[in-house]
């Protein structure tokens, strides 16, 4: 694999230069989101570029330092916890947007439309019927085997059959350029508070281009997951109080909740806010009990209700679930929708929207390989200096051997793990992700890319114009993680009308 | 057979708490063996009770009390009318254990054919398996082959009460060579399930007969096993009295072990450690029902206490959990 | 309506800022005072170091025991640990507080955690403390020009306000309260005092130079205008307490806003006569006594109370 980048990276004479740094911008074997294969800049991106071409490199520095002083003040950070120390780091940002032209985005939107709700069906079916299971379309063991498959959600109502209210896929383009999805995220995912606060951001750093390009705006998103949670609540609740719950400061993603508890207008509340007494939910507020209707919880299932779930949480509510069983307040996401992001249900995904919706897939899957499966189990030792292994359970990164970048040692010792435990892991080619400009020491260099857009489903499912591009800031790395070194930066969504600049002229008024 | 059951469950705080919240699996079971004349529960203090049914069809009452004390009494009363129990056949083919490989069985079944909570396939119990020859039972159909099984255990373990508790994994009782039903049923159902059947926890109550050898406690919850069986579907075997399940039987729910059923288990507030005192008794109906004569103590094993953030390394928990939430 | 733990941390949030700001200045009048190698600059250091309840006073060197009382973070009670914990409460409550306001906070603590403090601090201490407390005054600004001037606010208000009468109290009980021996007369002495309560041009202003034992007393006491006395605090507590407990209707209740109207009552029909009459110390352990009784009641009526008496019908 190696030999094969090596081959077909283009020679130094070739390569596109920028303006402002005179360096050479090297895209190599990966598809590149800026620069076509013979290095011309995609059309998307001229505004982008004349922009970048006008600024000197110190420009960009400054530019660079303000926005992160900016995230720094906001307190747009998550915090490292070290050996009795805490510290506190904002999440690496790049000041390029990431663009995709509008005809490539109704793909993904109606790709992650028809996913969603194939998914939320999925999660219908196997709390009720398991007509899915019987049909052996997806095996039961993957599925009542799974630890996040909650028996407590057998036979509940879910309004609109929405278990996943708040989804979070993450996509990403392969060489070919054609976006596919690597994961689904249907239990507490994270990351929209960097989506709103890099577009916040990037209309600072380039007004000019932002508004020439026509970009869709992102920032309606907190009144939609309002909307959206305030359709799961019951009909009969006339103005539902909606609150968010957060596990508490010490969470790493605790601004992002607090960020859209403020941007939504409602409470952000902990577990020891909440009582429940005769089987309905309270806030403790100044002025005494205030009923809590629908709650957007922040807090893994577990540690939901310590009556239900994990004894010892003190992070929930006890009583909570009953609460919900029993129709006085609704939980979003429902609980045990984990079960459907799970990797080894991932690989059935395509089935899944072929079984309930009698369509192909839109949005290809990444080929997976389930090693609980013996021929499967052994094609992937064989070639484990190909593939990336991840554990089914784990996430953020975690549990993971991306077999080109691992020495012969880890190799081997994660064929260890493998062997004592298959049904626990999953392999995948390694996939070269898409590149994008990055400006990094200075300099603008491709990194690797992903894209988790936001899709909120309860009356409606919406996907937002927009997503977190996270971004691989280690030359050459393909884990996007934040837990893991990664960074992020603006997507733009451009809108049909203004996507194409060779049009009526709109929007010519050259850098501002 | 019309039997009356008075269960008396009472817990003790050392100091005051607050916010109790119960669950109970208490209802004996309404069934077609089975009838529920009646049942009730009187609280004190005194709560508003709500149900549901669980996933297995138990009927779990649940209350809560906000205001501080220091006892909580349950007391649940029920009248119950069972029937003898179906005359099974001496055998069943050798075909049933292919009938028990069907999809159906294993789809319906599902949770009751794998390891789960208190019962797993442990070293301990291979070791048993292989002193008593009990993969040899095997080669004959299913029913034979769950008598024998019901059998070794009666005579490879001492009831005796103490050494095992709530919580206490199947390894102990091995180990000891003795235990209480809960411990006998947990072992018989990895055994079960080991082989392929079906076979779910039950809790009830016993209507005691010494003169029909019976070794349980009068004054204490039951616990059995039922297995099931394509031809003869959900059957009953009781290990630690050496019978099938029967008219002196009260089923109250079913699950995949003690766990899933647990007759009562809550949290509170307050930084108190509680005692539990359960009593139990069984009479054929028309005798006037008595107090239970002594309440017996038990661990409060099962019963999680919440504390107050008070102490450092409660408040270091907190921030562990909350730093341990999947960040997706 | 708002969650009874957000009004804890607003409430926690003012009392912690206000700490912080008194503390700088302290540091900041006391630094200053030892400038001129007097006995009044002693006595500057034996007021402030006596008014946060430092024994030792004198052990170390002034400069020393500023240093610590701004930048110690193992001792709870410095500057930079009241600037944490504020931080900490905001952060909590970040969804209540406008990102003006939050930002204010967060520079200001990212300034006394940065690593370069202790170095800037050692290289020119009073520009230092002088930059801490404008950047207290820019955040407190800030809240005022941006918050919604309601719950939220009204909490936070009270918790500065509440430990403002406590900590002007303890001054005051430091130099006009002990034995007689002990009283403080000194003419730079007293116009440290002042400075450290943040008093002196409006002083000024009503009394002129004439720096009296008494008037400074009556000032800082009775002035009805001035924001560092106590009568004003006591004013100020009462109307937010008034206007909080409006929707809290438990019986059998503390009534954190009866027990702040007393206190404003007493404050309000007494005068600098009656002080000197009955002596300074027992009206202001008054004050102090029934700050912590008024702390007390608001816990009670308004975050922890028993859950039983508030359950709805």
């Amino acid at each position: 694999m190696d030999t094969g980048v090596a081959a077909k990276l283009q020679s130094l004479d070739e390569a596109p230069t920028l303006p402002m740094t005179g360096a050479a911008y090297l895209p190599g074997v990966a598809y590149d989101e800026m620069f076509a294969a013979g290095g011309d800049v995609r059309a998307h991106y001229a505004p982008l570029q004349s922009r970048m071409a006008t600024l000197g490199a110190s420009a960009l520095a400054d530019r660079q330092k303000t926005l992160e002083r900016s995230f720094l003040l906001q307190g747009i950070t998550f915090t490292v916890y070290g050996a009795g120390s805490a510290t506190e780091r904002i999440i690496p940002t790049d000041l390029f947007p990431r663009i995709i032209p509008a005809a490539e985005w109704a793909r993904i939107e109606s790709g992650l439309t028809q996913r969603l709700q194939a998914l939320n069906m999925f999660l219908a079916d196997i709390y009720g019927e398991q007509k899915i299971l019987m049909d052996g379309v997806v095996p039961r063991e993957l599925v009542l085997g799974a630890p996040s498959y909650r028996r407590e959600m057998q036979n509940l109502y879910v309004p609109h059959k929405s278990y996943a209210n708040v989804c979070g896929s993450d996509l990403i383009r392969g060489q070919d350029g054609e976006f596919a999805v690597l994961e689904d995220n249907l239990r507490v995912p994270s990351g929209v508070s960097y989506m709103l606060a890099n577009r916040d951001a990037a209309k600072r750093t380039f007004p000019g281009t932002y508004r020439e390009a026509g970009v869709r705006p992102v920032e309606r998103y907190p009144d939609l997951l309002l909307a959206t949670l305030k359709s799961m609540s019951a009909d009969w609740r006339s103005d539902p109080q909606v609150v968010v719950l957060t596990p508490g400061v010490y969470n790493s993603a605790y601004y992002e909740h607090a960020y859209l508890a403020r941007l939504m207008g409602v409470p952000l509340v902990e577990g020891r806010d909440l009582v429940v007494h005769d089987n309905m939910v309270y806030m403790r507020t100044t002025t005494g009990l205030r009923r809590v209707d629908v709650i957007y919880r922040r807090v893994d299932d577990d540690f939901i209700d310590p009556l239900t779930f994990r004894r010892d949480s003190s992070l929930g509510a006890a009583g909570l679930f009953n609460a919900y069983r029993a129709g006085n307040v609704v939980i979003c996401n429902a609980p045990g929708t984990g079960v459907a992001d799970d990797k080894a249900v991932y690989a059935f995904v395509p089935d899944i929207i072929r079984y309930y919706l009698g369509e192909d897939p839109i949005l290809p899957n990444i080929e997976t390989y389930l090693c609980r499966e013996k021929s499967q189990l052994s094609h992937v030792l064989d070639n484990l200096d190909k593939l990336v292994v991840k554990a089914v359970g784990a996430s953020g990164g975690y549990g993971m051997l991306v077999g080109p970048h691992a020495s012969a040692q880890e190799r081997a010792e994660f064929a260890e793990a493998l062997k004592a435990d298959p049904a626990n892991y999953i392999a995948q080619p390694t996939i070269q992700l898409s590149t994008a400009p990055c400006l990094v020491d200075g300099r603008i260099e491709p990194r690797h890319v992903d894209l988790r857009p936001f899709i909120l489903s309860g009356e409606k499912t919406i996907v937002t114009p927009g997503a977190l591009t996270r971004v691989a800031l280690k030359r050459g790395s393909l884990v996007v993680n934040s837990s893991q070194g990664g960074g992020s930066k603006d997507t733009w969504v451009l809108a049909e009308e203004n996507g194409h600049h060779n049009g009526n002229g709109h929007g010519k008024g050259g850098p501002q | 057979m019309l039997l009356e059951i008075r269960h008396v469950t009472q817990y003790h705080y050392e100091r005051p708490v607050r916010e109790s919240l119960m669950e109970l699996w208490m209802q004996p079971q309404k069934g077609a063996r089975q009838r529920l004349v009646s049942f009730e529960l009187d609280l004190d203090p005194a709560a508003q009770l709500f149900s549901y049914p669980d996933s297995f069809g138990n009927a779990v009452y649940h209350f809560d009390v906000p205001q501080p004390h220091d006892r909580l009494t349950i007391i649940a009363r029920s009248a119950v009318e069972t029937e003898h129990a179906v005359e099974l056949p001496d055998r069943l083919d050798i075909g049933e254990w292919d009938r028990l490989r069907s999809e159906f069985v294993r789809g319906e079944c599902f949770d009751f054919l794998r390891p789960h909570g208190f019962v797993q396939t442990t070293e301990r119990l291979l070791a048993f398996i292989a002193q008593h020859d009990l993969e040899a039972l095997r080669r004959q159909d299913p029913l034979t082959a769950l008598r024998r099984l019901n059998e070794t255990l009666y005579q490879s373990f001492g009831y005796q009460p103490g050494v095992t508790d709530a919580d206490s994994p199947i390894d102990l009782a091995l180990e000891a060579g003795s235990g209480v039903c809960q411990d006998f049923a947990h072992i018989m159902l990895a055994i079960c399930r080991s082989w392929g059947l079906p076979a779910r926890y039950v809790s009830g109550y016993l209507f005691t007969d010494r003169d029909a050898g019976d070794r349980s406690d009068p004054d204490a919850t039951h616990a059995w096993v039922e297995v099931f069986l394509p031809s003869l579907r959900w059957v009953g075997f009781d290990p630690t009295n050496n019978c099938l399940t029967g008219e002196r039987h009260v089923a109250v729910a079913v699950g995949r072990d003690y766990a899933d059923v647990t007759p009562s288990r809550g949290v509170y507030k307050g930084d108190a450690e509680s005692h539990l005192a359960v009593g139990v008794t069984v009479r054929r109906a028309r005798a006037a029902l008595a107090e239970p004569e002594f309440l017996r103590l038990a661990k409060p094993a099962s019963f999680g206490a919440r504390r107050r953030n008070g102490d450092a390394a409660v408040h270091q928990d907190q921030q562990r959990q909350q730093q341990q939430q999947q960040q997706q | 309506m708002m969650l009874a733990r957000v009004a804890d941390s607003l409430y926690w949030l003012g009392r912690y800022i206000e700490r912080a700001e008194h503390l700088s200045r302290l540091s900041s009048v006391m630094l200053n005072a030892t400038l001129d190698q007097t006995d009044s600059g002693m006595q500057a250091v034996w007021i402030a170091l006596s008014a946060v309840g430092d024994d030792g006073a004198g052990k170390v060197s002034p400069f020393e025991a500023a240093r610590a009382l701004v930048l110690d973070r193992s001792d709870p009670n410095s500057v930079v640990s009241s600037l944490t914990m504020a931080r900490e409460n905001a952060r909590q409550v970040r969804d209540q507080i406008t990102t003006e306001t939050w930002e204010r906070l967060n520079v200001l603590y990212l300034r006394v955690t940065d690593a370069s403090a202790e170095a800037e601090f050692a290289d020119n201490s009073v520009s230092y403390l002088h930059d801490v407390i404008a950047d207290v005054h820019l955040f407190k600004g800030a809240a005022d020009a941006t918050m919604s001037h309601g719950e939220s606010w009204r909490f936070m208000m009270l918790g500065m306000y509440l430990e403002r009468a406590q900590l002007v109290s303890s001054l005051l009980e430091v130099c006009f309260a002990q034995a007689p021996s002990r009283e403080i007369h000194d003419h730079l002495a007293l116009v440290s005092l002042l400075r450290m309560a943040c008093a002196l041009e409006p002083y000024l202003r009503v009394y002129t130079a004439e720096i009296e034992p008494r008037h400074i007393l009556e000032f800082l006491v009775f002035d009805e205008d001035f924001p560092r006395s106590i009568r004003f605090a006591t004013s100020r507590i009462e109307e937010h307490l008034t206007a909080l407990a409006r929707h809290v209707e438990a019986a059998g209740r503390a009534a954190p806003e009866r027990l702040a109207g007393k206190l404003k009552a007493r404050l309000q029909y007494a005068d600098v006569d009656e002080l000197e009459t009955i002596g300074a110390g027992a009206l202001l352990t008054t004050v102090v006594n029934e700050c912590a009784r008024i702390h007390e009641a608001i816990y009670e009526t308004f975050v922890a109370y028993p859950l039983e008496l508030r359950l709805p019908a």
